[in-house]
């Protein structure tokens, strides 16, 4: 290689670095400028981390998102509520939102915690990319983009990577006004599935170990929830967990009759971890909130639909108002 | 390790670095040292099959040469093709024994349900090793390359066999080499050559986007609504099944292109497996297009020594079937890619029967050319995808859900925004990049006379679309599992 193609060897590399920063840089101030408002979509983080410190944050995925109604429940309780639940995340992701926020020293009243069967037994590593603009914020980001990736501390030195995945999202909530407001975070879901036609259990097979009943609660999502718990403790928040009603499971993929054991494992479980921890835990499913049973309170089989949200919310502020003032 | 794992690069650039530093003489060692280690990454033991693979075609193929090249070869042509039959044998009952034991022990246990009797299959409970149907077939074409004296001097050097096999780059999923193609560049001294290392790299880059921007990311869509297609309408999974097209494709020719890449970093260059397929214009045209070095193996090892086309006409088409069939089933043990093979089987024989008949059409509908070609791949395009139903349906059962769905296109469409954005964006910019292809040839020679800052903003831009848009998560190939 001669002392001109080392040259343009090294312009490019510089170029390939120029742009990385400018591209990231250029996505960062777009995002920042993003109306805090949004109730849906990846970059709904944005809203997260810039909310005002409220009496009751709310984390879970899609099920929580559309069936916890903060205004039902401010209404009811009086307590500021916002409901920062994602679709398909669970408690990794709500770990990640809390750093950030703690981070920025927005220390709310309590913290309900939304932890799901799946949470457990096979956290949810992947989709944590929205929480990726923040990793400066906080150590806990790149830890938790580390056990999905073991190569992210090295991307992460990419600022346009940061925004890897987010790049449509923000693009058009720039150029598109955004219609899809909700300044609590709640978002009814309205898909109507047919609940007749749903197969009996889903064809995934059992958990990836191939057993129908998981054999132990995985190390992460242990360490996880210890870390979330702990870290809100220092900081003031009281924490309150909570399992929320279905209408069948479907989120495992188990045979009929494999489903019932496997929940109540997990809510042994939680409940022992709540105890050892000395927080609260709210078994808030339809076993023991049989007004929450009937198909037409689900758009399909785990989750809410509006009438089922608003059933639901007025149970969880009660519940809420009690576990977070003990 | 994956192609598109940072792990891979930083073992490449370990691995090209010392290459380059290494005297000629050593780094065929580098080399199968770091393709054996590559290969072990997934299954340390499973480099025992390649290497009983590998030493049975090494020893028939010395067996061939030496009789080959001693006094009154025809006599011992008996002798010969005892020795071709166990290499093919043994390297086949491998296969079977891995690939499609359970297949063939399963559907023995349905037709003896089927006439009242129960059979229990014998479990061996043996992982598919990875790529063994790519290294099988390479093995076995050069012990068939060395009998038909196609490759008259076998190789004697043990290392250099093994390195052969286990040549990192095309290990796994191909390109299927030849040993005329391969070994001798094996043996080449090679320079460092900058415009060499970068047209390589480029390559790499462009399979790279090929994977993560489009493949992975269709291939999130074509996930949710296969898994479960009794809960998705026939215009979404129509949809899917586009999708599935681009991913298959994507995902197989980025594993190619990164595979010629990084080998002509290192001055070895591997057959082109994938020449624009989407704008074939007939089935026929197709497999001149797709997986070119399977459909040449099967070709030349398969389709000629049936007969081919030197008979009546039923005697190309049941050639032609059995071809396909075979080849289908080469991908997987499953009656689904059985389906696959036999329906483009079937494609491939009426598009043959019917050749004179479709030109006197279009000559009599008079229609300009480039449109009539345009109508051809369009149908074509959707030939394929047809076929593609079976191959990715978990179930045969699915697949004929999935098509009974998709003809009456009832119900609603479902389509996640963000996932559908990234993929029209990749897809697009694929379609245009293969569109300028068809008329400018290679893109990276088409590149090379503009301007520099053109040129730069091209690799960037690619780059960039791979940082910002592609699916990150390294996922597998889906021709790793064949």
């Amino acid at each position: 290689m001669g002392q001109r193609e080392l040259l343009l060897l090294l312009m490019f590399l510089l170029g390939a670095i120029a742009l990385d920063q400018g591209v990231g840089q250029t996505l960062q101030a777009l995002h920042h400028r993003l109306d805090g408002r949004i109730a849906n979509g990846d970059v709904k983080v944005q809203a997260v981390a810039t909310l005002p410190e409220v009496d009751l944050l709310v984390f879970g995925d899609s099920r929580i998102r559309g069936g916890v109604d903060p205004e039902v429940v401010q209404a009811q309780t009086g307590m500021a509520t916002y409901n920062a639940a994602f679709d398909g995340r669970g408690t990794l992701f709500a770990r990640g939102l809390q750093a950030i926020r703690l981070a920025r020293g927005r220390k709310d009243r309590c913290y309900a915690l939304s932890v799901e069967v799946i949470d457990l037994y096979e956290p949810r590593l992947l989709r944590q990319t929205p929480l990726l603009p923040y990793l400066s914020e906080s150590p806990v980001i790149l830890e938790l983009a580390g056990a999905a990736d073991p190569w992210a501390p090295v991307k992460a030195w990419s600022l346009s990577w940061r925004y890897n995945s987010l790049l449509p999202e923000i693009v058009r909530r720039t150029l598109i006004p955004t219609r899809d407001l909700a300044p609590s975070g709640f978002r009814p879901n309205h898909v109507k599935w047919d609940l007749r036609r749903l197969p009996p259990h889903s064809p995934l097979g059992a958990f990836t170990d191939g057993s129908s009943v998981p054999q132990r609660v995985d190390p992460l999502a242990e360490h996880t929830l210890t870390e979330f718990v702990r870290d809100a403790r220092e900081a003031g928040v009281r924490v309150v967990l909570f399992t929320s009603p279905m209408h069948r499971n479907q989120q495992l993929p188990l045979q009929p009759g494999e489903l019932e054991p496997v929940r109540k494992l997990a809510r042994d479980w939680l409940s022992e971890f709540a105890r050892q921890e000395g927080i609260p835990y709210l078994a808030l499913d339809e076993e023991n909130l049989p007004d929450l049973r009937g198909p037409e309170l689900y758009t399909d089989q785990m989750h809410l639909n509006a009438q089922g949200a608003a059933r639901f919310s007025e149970r969880f502020a009660d519940a809420a108002l009690a576990a977070c003032a003990r | 390790m994956l192609f598109n794992s940072m792990e891979f690069w930083a073992f490449f650039a370990v691995v090209a670095g010392l290459y380059f530093l290494l005297p000629h003489r050593l780094r065929w060692v580098l080399l199968l040292v770091a393709s054996a280690g590559f290969y072990m990454r997934w299954n340390a033991l499973y480099i025992v099959v390649i290497m009983v693979s590998g030493l049975i075609d090494y020893v028939c193929g010395l067996v061939l040469g030496d009789s080959l090249a001693a006094p009154h070869p025809e006599r011992r042509a008996g002798q010969r093709l005892r020795v071709l039959a166990v290499s093919l044998t043994l390297n086949l009952a491998i296969l079977f024994v891995f690939k499609y034991w359970d297949f063939f022990h399963d559907s023995v246990s349905v037709l003896a349900a089927l006439g009242g009797l129960v059979y229990r299959r014998p479990d061996l409970e043996l992982l598919l090793p990875v790529g063994i149907s790519f290294y099988t077939f390479q093995s076995m074409a050069y012990t068939i390359d060395v009998y038909r004296g196609d490759f008259p001097k076998p190789e004697r050097h043990v290392g250099m066999f093994a390195l052969y096999l286990l040549y990192f780059p095309q290990l796994v999923a191909g390109p299927i080499e030849r040993a005329a193609n391969l070994l001798h560049q094996l043996r080449m001294p090679q320079t460092f050559d900058y415009a060499r290392i970068v047209s390589g790299l480029q390559l790499a880059l462009w399979g790279l986007f090929k994977k993560t921007v489009v493949a992975d990311r269709v291939g999130l869509y074509v996930d949710m609504t296969y898994v479960e297609p009794d809960q998705h309408s026939g215009i979404t999974l129509l949809l899917a099944t586009y999708a599935f097209a681009f991913q298959i494709y994507c995902d197989f020719s980025g594993y190619s292109d990164i595979a010629i890449g990084v080998s002509r970093v290192l001055g070895i260059e591997l057959m082109k497996n994938f020449d624009r397929p989407y704008f074939s214009t007939s089935i026929r045209d197709f497999w001149r297009r797709w997986h070119i070095s399977l459909s040449t193996w099967l070709r030349d090892y398969l389709y000629v020594p049936l007969g081919g086309n030197r008979g009546s006409e039923l005697f190309t088409y049941r050639n032609l079937m059995i071809t396909m069939l075979l080849g289908g089933l080469w991908h997987g043990a499953s009656w689904n890619f059985v389906i696959w093979g036999g329906l483009q089987g079937l494609m491939l024989s009426v598009s043959r029967a019917t050749l004179d008949q479709r030109t006197e059409l279009w000559n009599r509908l008079g229609v300009l050319a480039f449109v009539r070609d345009g109508i051809r791949m369009v149908i074509c395009f959707h030939l394929v995808c047809l076929s593609w139903v079976f191959f990715r349906a978990a179930t045969l059962g699915d697949a004929l859900e999935i098509l009974q769905r998709i003809a009456t296109m009832s119900g609603p469409l479902f389509v996640d925004a963000v996932t559908f954005a990234h993929g029209a964006v990749g897809v697009a910019v694929l379609l245009c990049a293969e569109a300028l292809q068809s008329q400018v040839g290679s893109l990276r020679q088409w590149l090379e006379p503009q301007p520099w800052p053109v040129r730069w903003a091209v690799w960037y831009a690619l780059g960039a679309m791979i940082v910002l848009m592609g699916v990150q998560t390294g996922s597998q190939f889906i021709y790793f599992q064949f």
